[in-house]
């Protein structure tokens, strides 16, 4: 059993990868450009650069063979320094150059103050300046008077390097000319980034991953963490499917119970037909018409949760709906059982039909039934989307539909791995539980 | 096999009932008898903190709480604006660049731990008096560069003497390190704790619009200091909060602190906010004067709208929000009395509002009352003027405009809440009346085939038809609830015409990225007036604001451009609207835009709700409404 379970576990490690790899390119890849939903395009493309920066957009999508031209500040962090263009030029945003996290350290040797270009893949000295310009090549104008594309770097004494992008046509040229600047003095060092294998996972998959399983997203609408989400929501989705499930579950297994020892009478075809059509009317039916109802018979539980016991309004609805179909599916299990030699053995025997129905009947049923139930528990949290939008309960449900056509990434990964995660656990607890209660199974 | 099945039930028992404990915490509702506002709201509050405020329901919400210099005033029109934490309006230099304003002495902030106990021990917790320098943090941090910023930030963005330097060195600090707000701004400086002075870096006329934004609502250091820099210790204290942790933007209804007429009691985001009245507020009155009568309007007085003149303010102790966001919904909640104000469903229009938007007799005698008001938006088809077909041929473009029946899509597709719209600028705005009609902006047929096959003989010349015919033009529509019936009343139109259109649903963010690739021939938009001035509309046709990204038309004329360099700098005068009128000819001459309509709004409320009257651009008037509770009760409306 040990080595079953360890056997299944590694299997799910595998699963759960494998959904995350999807999500991923569903999400990311498909969903495109994500920032033009959060960031007003009044603001131009400086913000959506701090937008796709800040929440790591700018990496590239799957691994890193990424490299940037750094300047680094060796005069231990004790002078700032900022980066501009000439005005007629855009050369500074040109090289999207933006910055590391700034540690002013009063007192204490800090790393220096790492500014960082964009990535380029396969970036090396001898790589034309073009490529890190967006792949606009910086023609030196026809009319010489026109101001040439300075870039100029300015540090907070006043020292102000201007490297001529005209003159340099590599990366490694403006390198060498913002090193060998007589006013620089060695304070400011470019240079190309060291590339380490360790960066290979530097790339939007493999936070993607680690944001997921440590759950530290966070919403692009409201910077609330995912977990916080889960905890805050989850329980007035739950509030409503829990109950629902048990109380459908009961009801159905009696009605089921009632229609199996009344087989074949009036009271059977009338269930069954009561049944079929309660599996017709669609969901939407009842939600619209349990509200209409509600509203003038108790308005304050019609919508919004004035009182907890307003929750029952939505989970009566969820009961019934799911009713007809729940009654017809133990209906033919328990039937099935019924037909089964002992049964038949038993009332040849004078066993009287309830006896036999409590005693061995629900014992049998109950395995198959129960483990359909852990199955379904995964998809507890997530709760009912529709009954929670008419109800007005704050849920995972709604939330989940929203954030989809609002394109809120984070969270649809992290509910997406939540399920993920509930969904693969629970499966390999039914099958311990088979393989527990029914002795006939084996598990290997 | 009795505990088997006694456990069963206990479990099922169990597990139907937990609810009822789990979520008591939550509902529990605090009503404390006084006079409570109901309302629903349909979308979700993006935010609490003034300098991210950029739609209408956080600015509906936030103008509660937050107050800034100026405002509007409640009842005059056109709207004008009003002190509101200033003492007066501003000095203006001659140079039109500095700003001079002196603020109200005495306006506290609400009471808040950030403060400190108070001292006197008469409350939980101390406050103090609004100072320049909280104007001038609030400025810093609408420019700081770690704070998504939205709308604000657009409008002051290169305006204020080294503002933007701010925002350019508060790139080198990190997210979670306020130092940054030390650093002085050349633009703003605070003359003496009840003087700010504002420099332009050049002359903007419509900034008082801006500081009549409550997004330049005064922050006190405190709250960085206290909220944004320390935690919860778990005892009841507060503990430091690292750096890497620190959040920037005010996020809990605990956090704002602001000092208008009401505070943000609970705040459950996409279910309920609850705002609780102020008991310290600043002296504030009713406006004692208000809109005269006149041909369509019979006056506030006869309305009952100066009822209440001279009287302080707020009236309201309580105003509970609800988010619902199904129409039917909030309008069950509505006709049940658990709502006291709605907008009316489209399945219902017709026997609510009579033709003459008036309410039907059955509705008033119910108790119900219909407030009607223009929104000063225009709704319209923009043209891509950078497309090979529709950017090439004017003719087409007025051909277009000429042949689309507006009339009959406000009709048909919205119950007749709008009117056409007649030039580029809403009506009521300077420029509008003196620019008049558009030559086509009106619906006529036969004029329309002409300009066609005036487009078809020029798009030949430049060999652009496909087998001598016009090539199927395609246009992009945001997949509203109303996307398809527009799509299919579009399809209608083109087709009348003779043209072949493709007609193409998309999400919003695909579709601002198809205009903002300008991949798209022609879409459907609109435009809602950030201030009461027509350069809101024109410059949405300046050939520097494509980059900027409010130009999605692409539209560049010269003419143009030097015209509105030449206002941008102007303060309102008679010359200015002259230009004004020039410029809109000029666009309505070039159609790079198919007006559409300007929307009219119908809410409906109770009788126990005092008269409203809306405002197009402003927010927080909530303090001026009025319920009457006993009526309400009287009518067997929720408590």
């Amino acid at each position: 059993m040990g080595r079953y379970v360890i056997r299944r576990l590694a299997q799910a490690v595998v699963t759960v990868f494998g959904v995350m790899l999807v999500t991923f390119v569903l999400f990311r890849v498909i969903a495109g450009d994500v920032s033009s939903a959060y960031v007003n395009m009044k603001l131009g493309a400086e913000a959506k650069l701090a937008f796709n920066e800040k929440h790591k957009l700018d990496r590239p999508e799957i691994l890193n063979f990424h490299r940037r031209l750094v300047l680094t500040d060796r005069s231990q962090g004790n002078f700032m320094f900022s980066v501009a263009d000439s005005g007629a030029s855009k050369a500074a945003r040109a090289l999207e150059l933006h910055l590391a996290p700034y540690q002013p350290a009063p007192g204490r040797s800090s790393q220096g103050l790492t500014m960082a270009g964009r990535l380029v893949f396969n970036l090396s000295p001898t790589t034309p300046l073009a490529k890190m310009t967006d792949r606009k090549p910086l023609t030196a104008p026809a009319n010489q008077s026109a101001l040439p594309p300075f870039l100029v770097i300015t540090l907070s004494d006043g020292t102000r390097l201007a490297i001529n992008l005209f003159a340099v046509t590599t990366c490694g040229d403006l390198a060498r000319a913002i090193n060998g600047d007589p006013a620089n003095r060695g304070r400011l060092v470019a240079s190309i980034s060291r590339w380490t294998p360790a960066k290979l996972f530097d790339s939007q998959f493999f936070w993607h991953l680690y944001e997921n399983i440590t759950f530290s997203g966070r919403s692009y609408a409201t910077e609330q963490s995912i977990l916080q989400t889960i905890a805050e929501r989850g329980k007035f989705s739950l509030s409503i499917t829990v109950p629902a499930m048990a109380l459908g579950l009961f009801l159905a297994m009696v009605f089921a119970c009632l229609v199996a020892y009344y087989r074949g009478g009036f009271i059977d075809k009338f269930t069954v037909f009561v049944t079929v059509l309660g599996m017709c009317i669609p969901y939407l039916a009842y939600m619209l018409l349990g509200q209409w109802i509600m509203f003038n018979i108790a308005p304050k539980f019609a919508a919004g949760l004035a009182s907890p016991a307003a929750i029952y309004v939505p989970v009566a609805i969820a009961v019934v709906a799911g009713l007809g179909g729940s009654v017809r599916f133990y209906r033919v299990v328990i039937l099935n059982e019924i037909n089964k030699d002992y049964v038949r053995t038993a009332r040849a025997k004078g066993v009287p039909l309830p006896a036999i129905l409590f005693k061995h009947v629900l014992k049998n049923c109950m395995l198959p039934i129960l483990t359909e139930v852990i199955s379904e528990i995964p998809f507890l949290i997530m709760g009912a989307l529709l009954l929670e939008k008419f109800f007005g309960v704050p849920g995972l449900g709604d939330l989940f539909l929203t954030s989809i056509t609002s394109r809120d990434v984070p969270i649809i990964t992290g509910l997406t791995y939540f399920t993920t995660i509930l969904y693969v656990v629970s499966l390999l607890l039914t099958d311990i539980l088979y393989a527990v209660f029914d002795p006939r199974i084996r598990l290997q | 096999m009795k505990w088997f099945y006694g456990i069963a039930l206990l479990i099922v028992a169990v597990l139907t009932l937990f609810p009822l404990i789990l979520l008591s915490k939550d509902t529990a509702e605090r009503h404390s008898g006084a006079i409570v506002y109901h309302c629903t709201y349909p979308a979700d509050v993006k935010s609490i903190d003034p300098a991210t405020c950029g739609d209408d329901i956080s600015s509906i919400i936030q103008a509660n709480f937050f107050e800034g210099l100026y405002a509007y005033d409640y009842l005059k029109r056109p709207v004008e604006v009003t002190p509101q934490l200033a003492a007066g309006m501003p000095a203006v230099s001659d140079s039109g660049l500095t700003y001079t304003i002196r603020l109200k002495p005495g306006v506290l902030y609400h009471r808040n731990p950030c403060f400190g106990k108070d001292p006197t021990g008469a409350h939980p917790w101390g406050t103090r008096e609004v100072h320049a320098a909280d104007f001038i943090l609030a400025f810093k941090r609408i420019a700081d560069y770690h704070i998504n910023t939205g709308l604000a930030w657009a409008f002051i963005a290169g305006r204020i003497a080294g503002l933007d330097d701010f925002r350019e060195s508060s790139r080198l600090y990190r997210i979670g390190d306020f130092s940054r707000y030390d650093r002085p701004v050349a633009g703003l400086e605070a003359v003496d704790s009840l003087t700010v002075r504002i420099r332009l870096g050049k002359p903007f006329p419509q900034f008082i619009y801006i500081l009549a934004m409550q997004t330049c609502a005064p922050i006190p250091r405190e709250l960085i200091d206290y909220w944004l820099t320390t935690e919860n210790n778990g005892h009841g204290g507060r503990r430091p909060l690292p750096v890497h942790e620190r959040n920037p933007e005010i996020t809990e209804p605990g956090e704002a602190v602001g000092t208008g007429p009401y505070l943000l009691d609970l705040m459950k985001r996409k279910w309920k906010i609850r705002l609780v009245r102020n008991t310290e507020f600043r002296p504030d009155f009713y406006p004692s004067e208000g809109q005269p009568p006149s041909a369509d309007y019979p006056g506030d007085s006869a309305l009952g709208l100066l009822a209440d003149a001279g009287k302080r303010v707020p009236f309201i102790d309580e105003i509970d929000y609800r988010y619902v966001d199904e129409q039917y919904t909030s309008w069950m909640m509505f006709l049940s009395k658990q709502a006291d104000v709605a907008s009316i469903p489209r399945e219902t229009f017709q026997s609510v509002v009579r033709p003459d938007k008036q309410l039907t007799d059955e509705w008033a005698q119910r108790g119900i009352r219909l407030a009607r008001f223009t929104d000063p938006a225009i709704y319209w088809i923009v043209f891509n003027m950078e497309d090979s077909i529709v950017g090439r041929s004017r003719e087409l473009r007025q051909a277009i405009c000429l042949g689309y029946d507006v009339e009959s899509e406000i009709e048909v597709l919205l119950n007749g809440r709008g009117r056409r719209a007649t030039n580029t600028v809403p009506t009521g705005f300077k420029g509008h009346d003196e620019a008049g009609d558009g030559p086509y902006c009106r619906y006529d047929t036969v004029a329309a085939k002409g300009k066609i096959a005036e487009a078809k003989a020029r798009l030949n010349a430049l060999g652009l038809l496909v087998k001598g015919e016009i090539p199927e033009l395609k246009i992009d529509l945001s997949d509203g609830p109303d996307a398809i019936r527009e799509a299919e009343f579009a399809r209608q139109q083109f087709g009348r015409m003779g043209l072949r259109i493709k007609t193409i649903f998309n999400d919003w963010p695909t579709l601002q990225r198809k205009v903002n690739n300008k991949q798209s021939q022609m879409y459907m938009m609109g435009w809602v007036a950030d201030y009461p001035d027509a350069e809101d509309f024109l410059q949405l046709y300046y050939s520097g604001n494509i980059d900027k990204g409010t130009n999605n038309s692409n539209y560049r004329n010269g003419a143009f451009d030097s015209l509105y360099e030449r206002i941008r700098v102007m303060q309102d005068s008679p010359a200015r609207t002259t230009i004004y009128a020039t410029m809109i000819r000029m666009i309505s001459e070039d159609c790079p835009v198919m007006l559409k309509y300007e929307p009219e709004n119908f809410v409906l409320y109770h009788d126990w709700v005092g008269p409203m009257k809306q405002h197009p651009i402003g927010y927080g008037f909530f303090k001026y409404h009025r319920i009457d509770e006993a009526k309400r009760k009287a009518e067997g409306g929720g408590s």
